[in-house]
């Protein structure tokens, strides 16, 4: 069964503001539109358990306490009659919400609108999948799992929760549209890429992984890198702790090429087989990185 | 049985279970490809001699993990641990060396053998790695699957490789033997069904131009050898020693198959035996040890849709 949330009329407008944790299908998974109704919505792990709405599906639905609202009180829910099990669809303007996504590690929820920070955080399997725009730290701690962003996502997308050390580990965040400061901080492993504009510092302090921009950075772009790549689709002048490494093919990229051209990214004609000029650096942290820029790039 | 005028014999051909690796070597052109997958799978022709049996796969991948030219090469070792030795010496002597080659794992397996990740430290230090993450491979569909590539410096750019191969069991030495009358018509018959098999996935020909002329027998007068010449099938022999040929064949050759499974050595063997049937090729025969060597027995004659065979 795949269910549908639809955000009651007036509670975007209203103020609302809520931790939504408990919108991920590892919580919502398998249960009916009654039994999702009654589900707590906030911090699913705090407090304690009601009984009555508990035992709905057997599922633990635990409640902060007796004013924390329920799901249904927030959203009208209905199954969608996709067939896809574990399928998730929440619409209306969420930007109130957090966390939508947070800890999810298998099904897939989608997102009708846009959702507010740390969307996607410490996710680990499945697909999140938002239309709209993301608040800051969406995919932060990521460590599995497909995070797609169809608009733009704010500041320190992908990186570390707060007093990590390693933002994304795993796993693939496309951003179509532009995305804050800090994108793809202490970056770990897996894949980031962002289709429009990116703030200042995109990929500082990179620790490994491969960060895909098709615009040009802006400032201080992949400042204080440690090893990991940053693929550049436009013409782009690094700074200057980045130093000139030749001009070459990079025909092991061609995975990366297939995985975003399957999720739908245009990417330039031709980049499989491009050229890209290669920059080593940051020279201050021993130049072990890498940023590529395409040859030709607009 | 016969076909096309030559008799196919009522035997076997006996086979033996061995670890398979099989790889995709690219390069920016075909060539290349091709002279790096023949160096590496040079000196493998009999698992007694080489350390391992290697041959270059006939149909080339029809997609290769960096979109570039490629070719498909299978090794045989004895155990998962002499197959990485082999690998490891003969892509980092072979396909490492080779201009703009790279080279990754085409046998998805649960048991994997290390390759990149031994050749990485040629690097000194300057090597990277890159991961396609499950979530990676699964965005693009299915046509890339999750591995860590391990990319290192060398003079004309990087050679890139992949972290792990993956091995499994494998199924070498199904054979078969061209018996002809005249030493043209055997050799052409051999280069026919190398022909044939070379469109069959899944398998390679370890020997030379996949003929063999020495084909050998276990055992020897002297103690020191394992094996030695198939004193049956020479015809210079044939009035000193007892013989398995008829008056009117004058060559041998064989054709030695080695598989990812007996169904793949069943294939080849069939399309192989069908093309070298014809004029001037009196009998098909098989070698085999009273089927005390290997549990793949390849019966001739059901092969290639007549009756006979069985047990041993």
């Amino acid at each position: 069964m795949s269910l549908r949330l639809r955000l009651r009329p007036g509670l975007a407008s209203s103020g609302l503001s809520l931790d939504g944790a408990a919108l991920s299908p590892d919580r919502l998974g398998g249960l009916s539109p009654l039994g999702a109704a009654l589900l707590v919505a906030g911090v699913a792990a705090a407090g304690r358990a009601t009984a009555g709405r508990d035992a709905v599906d057997g599922r633990a639905g635990s409640r902060p306490g007796p004013a924390a609202p329920a799901l249904g009180d927030l959203f009208a829910i209905d199954d969608d009659g996709d067939p896809a099990p574990d399928t998730i669809t929440i619409e209306g303007d969420l930007r109130g919400v957090t966390r939508i996504g947070a800890g999810m590690s298998s099904g897939r929820l989608r997102v009708r609108g846009d959702v507010g920070s740390r969307a996607g955080s410490a996710m680990s399997g499945g697909r999140l999948e938002i239309d709209g725009d993301a608040g800051a730290c969406a995919g932060e701690g990521m460590t599995g799992g497909v995070l797609f962003v169809g608009g733009s996502a704010g500041d320190r997308l992908g990186a570390p929760v707060a007093g990590g050390t390693r933002g994304v580990d795993g796993g693939v965040i496309v951003v179509r549209g532009a995305a804050g400061a800090m994108a793809a901080f202490r970056m770990r492993s897996g894949t980031v890429f962002i289709g429009g504009a990116t703030g200042p510092a995109a990929g500082v302090a990179l620790l490994a992984g491969t960060l895909v921009l098709a615009r040009a950075p802006g400032a201080d772009a992949a400042a204080l890198m440690h090893r990991g790549t940053v693929v550049v689709l436009e013409s782009f002048v690094p700074g200057a702790t980045f130093a000139a490494a030749g001009r070459a093919p990079a025909p092991w990229l061609k995975p990366w090429w297939d995985a975003l051209g399957g999720a739908g990214v245009p990417l330039p004609a031709g980049v499989a087989g491009a050229r890209f000029a290669r920059f080593s650096g940051d020279l201050a942290e021993g130049g072990r990185g890498e940023i590529l820029i395409l040859e030709g790039g607009s | 049985m016969v076909i096309v005028g030559t008799l196919i014999e009522d035997t076997y051909a006996e086979a033996f279970t061995l670890r398979a690796a099989r790889l995709v070597i690219t390069a920016d052109d075909t060539g290349l490809a091709r002279t790096a997958a023949a160096a590496m799978t040079g000196f493998a022709a009999s698992i007694i001699g080489c350390g391992c049996e290697a041959g270059i796969e006939g149909p080339p991948p029809e997609e290769t993990p960096d979109g570039r030219p490629g070719v498909r090469v299978m090794a045989f070792g004895r155990s998962a641990a002499e197959l990485q030795e082999q690998l490891v010496r003969r892509v980092g002597q072979c396909v490492m060396t080779a201009a703009t080659a790279a080279c990754y794992d085409d046998l998805p397996s649960e048991e994997t053998v290390r390759l990149g990740s031994m050749l990485r430290f040629f690097g000194d230090g300057h090597q990277a790695s890159k991961r396609v993450d499950p979530a990676l491979a699964a965005l693009a569909g299915g046509v890339v699957r999750p591995r860590r590539l391990w990319r290192i410096p060398v003079m004309d750019g990087e050679f890139v490789v992949d972290a792990r191969c993956g091995v499994r069991k494998g199924v070498a030495g199904g054979n078969f033997l061209i018996l002809g009358r005249t030493p043209a018509a055997t050799l052409d018959a051999a280069r026919r069904a190398v022909a044939a098999i070379a469109a069959v996935p899944g398998v390679i020909l370890p020997f030379p131009g996949g003929i063999v002329r020495s084909g050998s027998k276990v055992g020897s007068r002297y103690r020191r050898l394992v094996a030695s010449t198939n004193t049956a099938y020479c015809p210079t022999l044939r009035a000193v020693v007892p013989t398995a040929l008829p008056d009117d064949v004058a060559s041998v050759l064989e054709i030695v198959i080695d598989g990812l499974a007996a169904a793949d050595v069943a294939a080849a063997m069939t399309a192989g035996i069908r093309a070298a049937c014809g004029e001037g090729i009196a009998r098909i025969g098989a070698g085999n040890y009273g089927g005390r060597l290997g549990k793949h027995l390849f019966h001739l004659r059901p092969l290639l849709g007549g009756t006979g065979g069985g047990t041993p």
